[in-house]
């Protein structure tokens, strides 16, 4: 029971302190009165004995400091005690306190953003229950889907996903726009265990027949957004592609659905899908690669690996839909599929795999950020200690023990980490919203939510600690180590030797860093402008694409056909539109339809069938409207149409692969489409075009007459219609023009999107525009930190030698020497900093090679680049201070002695 | 901590040992008990308050003894050490603790080849 009467003592005397405080010093005196009694028994002389008295009982601090010290209690109280003290001393000197909780802020704020953004894209799971049991399911046709909900022993529940498609929605009269929507099953809440705000979500029973389910389910988002929370929303019918949907329920708020990076405003059963999305309906279809299937496992259920049952299942179903005509393709590619299950809890993302590598990156570089941040406020801390050589002197001559000593300045680092960690958290939460928008292509729409959690806050406390141990414990340890005689006796020495060399290897250590900085600042930069100087095949200036869906204002077959050719005839005619021409996937969206049955008559097919290529369907001029040149041969054009001779058109890496260096132009290809076999005739050899971005790999792609789709595939109906104008002036004003003509033609029809050339351009740069774009912030962050070093190193010594200097200068010595001999030292930092930085650099930016384009990770331009601006900035920090030392004024300097 | 190398060339311990055997003849102030041990010891152990106070503090704290403010022989107040039941007990099995470990090394150092 020690420890209990321990405990209580312990807490009693922490709220006696004041009675047990006055108990010591009264027990003590009482000490100190008999000895000096006794002493005077024993003959001696009144001073003397209380001299002897005094000296035999020693420093009466340092003694009740020892005998507090027993009671575990005197060490919360002695810690707040150093806590009050360091707040005390820190307010003394506002400058230094100002300019490290700064510098400190700056590095951990920096931090905390990003690692905030690492973790809303990769650690977070899902805003579901038990989001460990989820999986991801592959196989994804919907088939398949209907076949794996069967296999109740290895999930509790199955659910599937369109993803997010983005719909045109009518919420009042004649106020539509294009909206989020996702289609998904019935069991899609159920799966994930998802309960609604207000109203209900889907069940199984809301998913059964096609068309018959005209229902959805709002997000909290969207509700607040579009509805003002108002509580009637249930019951209301909104049209999405003109269809009337009634709402049903609300998402619970922070719910965005599976997909990490997507937030859809609208969910609504797979159903429906050929009643609300136009074009192919995809339910209907073998089609591979739309539905994302989710699955909540069985205890005991293997995560993760491939699944024999369900392949079994599988390839069961795909030959039930084939029948006996199944394409080789489709029966290799079968035959070769596995099943598998992935662990789904963090949900789905392509912003995962698109930034996991660059936010990896950019943690790094900005706990190099820190780093500098730290070395920085550890020199701080040494010149600190210095001018308080005297304080801590007297400090340890009246008997405070080392060991105390050290703690006490080491709280002092901790509640100045405190202080920069409160303040980095409210330069995060400001940061937050700028670095969502630069990883966001559309800057209308923020794609996740990051929010402060406990995992953050953790790491914003470690964070702290961590900085403070690393700049405190040095100079913490260095004043309590130094010796108390030499430092009384010789208080006027300057900063001592270990000091100074310890700072100016932190100062060195700054430059080596921000050097790896600068680097990969350089590199990003300039891969960039690598990526910018690439050819995209085609010329994006002044080129607009408008997305519209004529399958949503109920155009099918002949009449969209005549629709597209009115449209085509009226934007022709509109003043500033030099040329206009129509695609199904346009440029740059990164879609594309697939094929690997076009080949020339007579091409022999290898084990893995005829090679895979991509095509499109476009109209007349669409290659000279989009800019981009013919090889050889002549553009579409209205010729092409159903009375004529099939064409087709193939690219340069298409004309590489079956042709070789043979004129491919009047030869033809075959095409095996829905059981029979068209042949078309090379009208043209077109430049490659990169359908993604400037990092696209040339692959085989043709291209097929609009007009001439419905003798190619009868059956054909185009995924989206997408009108490419080229303009004569800014194609910006007339945006609302072209967007007027298109609802006078038909009110019902709508523009999807509308985005100008260099807007898609960019668009596709979005990943390294926000590496760089944090690259160089954090270079000039480091940069500025580093010479702020280097100023203060040099500035300290300068006034640290006023006195020597003056007297040189008295002496005779030129200015121009004092000025050389101070910016010496300067020089030998930097030339070290940069020695040591060069390695550093290049093995550290190995790490980014797979995100840059055009250059070298290591590459000597960039790195010499680099090399100078560092070396030219140390310069100008260690020159300001030299030059005035070089200006002192020896009378000035000898009389302030 | 050089204000009591008396105290640490004593055996780790036991201090508290002596200070618990000196209370055990009778209560006794700080300053007492420093004396007490002097001259028991005939001025080989110089117990100095930068050690007796932490120690009397520990002992206090694990409850083997107990203090009150009385009035000396001489007039004045002092705080009186007592020993209680729990540190009676613990002086009692030190001290048999003392005596087998002494009596071990006593024996090892006065051993001879011929006692072997």
């Amino acid at each position: 029971m020690a420890w209990l009467r321990r405990l209580i003592g312990g807490v009693s005397a922490l709220f006696r302190k004041h009675r047990v405080e006055q108990e010591l010093d009264e027990e003590l005196r009482a000490y100190l009165e008999t000895s000096i009694q006794e002493k005077l028994r024993a003959g001696m002389a009144h001073e003397d004995a209380i001299r002897t008295a005094r000296s035999e009982m020693g420093s009466l601090e340092a003694l009740k400091d020892h005998t507090r010290d027993v009671g575990w209690e005197s060490v919360l109280e002695s810690i707040w005690q150093d806590v009050r003290y360091a707040i005390r001393s820190l307010r003394k000197s506002p400058g230094f306190t100002t300019v490290a909780a700064l510098t400190l802020a700056l590095g951990i704020g920096a931090t905390t953003a990003i690692f905030s953004l690492l973790e809303a894209v990769l650690l977070k799971s899902l805003p579901v229950k038990n989001p460990e049991e989820l999986v991801l399911v592959g196989g994804p046709q919907y088939p398949v889907f209907q076949a794996f909900r069967r296999h109740t022993n290895i999930f509790v529940d199955l659910c599937a996903t369109s993803g997010v498609t983005p719909l045109d929605v009518e919420i009042q009269n004649g106020i539509r726009e294009p909206t989020d929507v996702s289609l998904v099953s019935g069991s899609y809440f159920s799966t994930l265990g998802v309960q609604s705000a207000i109203g209900r979500v889907f069940t199984v029973d809301d998913d059964r027949a096609p068309g018959e389910h005209p229902v959805a389910v709002v997000s909290h988002a969207y509700w607040q957004r579009r509805f003002g929370r108002e509580a009637t929303i249930l019951g209301r019918v909104v049209r999405i592609s003109g269809m009337p949907i009634t709402i049903i329920g609300v998402a619970p708020p922070g719910f965005f659905g599976e997909h990490v990076g997507v937030r859809p405003d609208l969910w609504v059963p797979l159903a429906m899908w050929g009643h609300v999305v136009p074009g192919r309906n995809l339910l209907q279809s073998p089609s591979t690669g739309w539905l994302q299937m989710i699955g909540r496992v069985r205890p005991g259920v293997i995560q993760s690996g491939a699944q024999p049952e369900l392949t079994e299942t599988f390839r069961q179903v795909v030959a039930e839909i084939f029948g006996p005509n199944m394409p080789d393709d489709v029966r290799r590619d079968t035959a070769r599929a596995t099943i598998t299950l992935e662990p789904g809890g963090k949900g789905v993302s392509n912003l995962r795999a698109q930034f996991a590598r660059p936010l990896q990156l950019l943690m790094g570089a900005v706990v190099l950020v820190l780093l500098i941040a730290c070395a920085n406020i550890a020199n701080l801390l040494l010149a600190r200690a210095t001018t308080r050589r005297r304080e801590i002197d007297v400090r340890l001559a009246l008997g405070m023990s080392r060991g105390r000593l050290m703690r006490q300045l080491l709280t002092e680092s901790l509640v100045l980490a405190a202080l920069g960690g409160a303040l980095g958290v409210a330069l995060a939460w400001l940061g937050r919203e700028a670095l969502l928008r630069l990883i966001s292509a559309d800057a209308s729409r923020v794609p996740i939510a990051v929010t402060t959690d406990a995992r953050l806050l953790v790491f914003v406390a470690v964070i702290s600690l961590a900085t403070a141990i690393l700049f405190g414990l040095v100079p913490a340890w260095q004043s309590a180590r130094a010796s108390l005689v030499t430092s009384l006796v010789a208080r006027r020495e300057t900063g001592g030797r270990p000091r100074q060399r310890l700072s100016s290897l932190l100062v060195v250590a700054q430059v080596a860093l921000s050097l790896v900085l600068l680097m990969g600042a350089g590199l990003f930069l300039r891969t960039i402008a690598n990526l910018g100087d690439v050819d995209l095949g085609f010329a994006p200036q002044r080129l607009l694409v408008l997305d519209v869906k004529p399958q949503a204002a109920g155009y099918r077959g002949d009449r969209a056909i005549a629709l597209s050719r009115t449209l085509l005839d009226r934007i022709k005619d509109v003043p500033g539109v030099s040329s206009v021409s129509l695609s199904e996937h346009g440029v740059l969206t990164g879609t594309d339809n697939g094929t690997n049955l076009m080949r020339p008559r007579g091409f022999v097919a290898g084990p893995e069938g005829f090679p895979h290529t991509r095509w499109d369907v476009v109209g007349p001029r669409y290659f000279s409207t989009i800019g981009a040149p013919l090889v050889s041969g002549r553009d579409f054009s209205e010729r092409d149409g159903v009375g004529s001779p099939l064409a087709v058109a193939i690219n340069e890496e298409m004309a590489r692969r079956f042709f070789a260096s043979a004129n491919p132009i009047g030869q033809r290809l075959v095409w095996d489409v829905g059981g029979g076999q068209k042949e078309l005739e090379i009208v043209a050899v077109t430049r490659d075009v990169k359908q993604s971005g400037p990092r696209d790999e040339q692959q085989p792609r043709f291209y097929l007459p609009y007009f001439q789709m419905p003798v190619i595939r009868d059956s054909w109906i185009l995924a989206s219609t997408r009108f490419l104008v080229r303009t004569a002036a800014n194609p910006v004003a007339l945006a609302p023009v072209l967007r007027q003509l298109i609802s006078s033609e038909d009110p019902r029809l709508s523009v999807a999107s509308l985005a100008i050339g260099p807007e898609l351009v960019s668009r596709t740069l979005v990943q390294e525009r926000m590496v760089a774009t944090l690259l160089v912030a954090f270079g000039v962050l480091a940069v500025g930190l580093a010479c702020l070093g280097l100023y203060g190193l040099i500035a300290y010594h300068v006034v640290q030698r006023t006195s020597e200097i003056g007297i040189r200068i008295a002496l005779g010595a030129q200015r121009r020497d004092v000025l050389w001999v101070t910016l010496r030292q300067g020089v030998v930092w930097i030339a070290g900093g940069v020695a040591a930085g060069v390695p550093l650099a290049l093995s550290a930016s190995q790490v980014a090679q797979s995100l840059l384009f055009g250059l070298s990770a290591t590459d000597a331009g960039t790195l010499l680049g680099a090399a100078g601006v560092m070396s030219a900035l140390g310069l100008l920090a260690a020159y300001i201070p030299a030059r005035r030392a070089a200006r002192v004024d020896p009378v000035v300097a000898l009389r302030a002695e | 901590m050089g204000a009591d190398e008396k105290a640490s060339s004593l055996v780790q311990g036991t201090l508290h040992m002596l200070i618990l055997k000196t209370l055990a003849l009778e209560p006794m102030h700080g300053y007492g008990i420093g004396v007490r041990l002097e001259q028991i010891s005939k001025g080989v152990f110089q117990i100095n308050a930068g050690s007796l106070f932490p120690a009397l503090r520990r002992l206090e704290r694990d409850g083997l003894i107990r203090g009150e403010w009385r009035v000396t022989e001489n007039n004045r107040r002092a705080k009186y050490y007592t020993l209680t039941a729990p540190g009676r007990a613990k002086l009692k099995r030190e001290t048999r603790d003392w005596e087998v470990q002494t009596t071990a090394i006593t024996r090892i150092l006065d051993a001879s080849l011929g006692e072997l």
